[in-house]
């Protein structure tokens, strides 16, 4: 809690203060043994490791690593094609790259296995077709970027492919 | 330990080794070849249980894992010059 609080302080004065007066909760990276923080969705930074173009950009698609959801595995459209809030969509992980899995994390993060490159994204660039909805297990580091609304699943896969220039590339603080 | 995880762990082992060996033979290792890995290091990854991804996350950050629940050994003393050990299988 002071700890957290501490971070805040050294950040922002006044936020620190609320904080140990108990306001406020300090926004702090996630660890595997700490409850989910939950930020406002505009603040939120999601982090992917993608697969990537010749432009170094996430690669638009839909299998393992792409920008795009895999049907059967991340979503399941209904017998029309439909698909939507709330039954899943591409995983990524809320706040804090070091919350990807071992095999997604990079190699300079604790525990991380991964050489490939992991992009972030701030929830509020999601559009309105898509929204981030935090896993039920381990929301603290798993979560979806799902249909915000009932739609086709192509116009899904459109909505996702579309954010493709407003992932950054994410690299370790020196 | 499941099959998942075992298989998780042993593909961990694969993945480091095939990253070594192309550095050893100044060779790149490429996106294609590390995503064969990670496939199926997700898939493994999916069939988890919490936690057992919190023990592999343990032992891939170098932690001790935790003492299994129930010992499987308790002490026993030992006179000396005795040639029975120091331990036998837990009632």
């Amino acid at each position: 809690m002071f700890g957290r609080c501490r971070r805040a302080r050294d950040a922002n004065a006044i936020v620190g203060l609320q904080c140990i007066l108990g306001l406020v909760s300090a926004a702090s990276p996630p660890s595997q043994s700490s409850p989910p923080s939950a930020p406002a969705a505009a603040d939120l930074r999601l982090f992917r490791t993608f697969v990537t173009d010749d432009k170094n950009r996430p690669k638009i698609g839909n299998q393992d690593l792409m920008l795009g959801a895999r049907v059967g595995i991340d979503i399941k459209p209904d017998r029309d094609g439909m698909v939507g809030p709330g039954k899943g969509g591409m995983s990524v992980t809320p706040n804090d790259p070091a919350g990807l899995p071992p095999h997604l994390r990079p190699t300079s993060l604790t525990g991380g296995q991964s050489t490939l490159p992991v992009f972030s994204i701030a929830a509020s660039k999601l559009g309105e077709s898509l929204r981030f909805q935090a896993a039920k297990r381990h929301p603290e580091r798993h979560g979806f970027v799902e249909p915000s609304m009932a739609m086709k699943l192509e116009a899904y896969q459109d909505a996702l492919g579309a954010t493709a220039l407003d992932w950054a590339p994410w690299e370790a603080a020196a | 330990m499941s099959r998942a995880t075992a298989k998780y762990l042993e593909l961990v082992g694969e993945l480091r080794l095939a990253r070594l060996d192309h550095e050893l033979r100044r060779e790149p290792f490429t996106q294609d070849e590390e995503l064969a890995y990670v496939s199926e290091l997700d898939h493994w990854w999916r069939e988890m249980t919490g936690e057992e991804q919190d023990a592999i996350e343990r032992e891939l950050a170098g932690e001790a894992p935790d003492a299994p629940e129930k010992l499987p050994a308790e002490d026993v003393d030992v006179e000396l010059g005795s040639e029975s050990g120091p331990r036998r299988e837990a009632a």
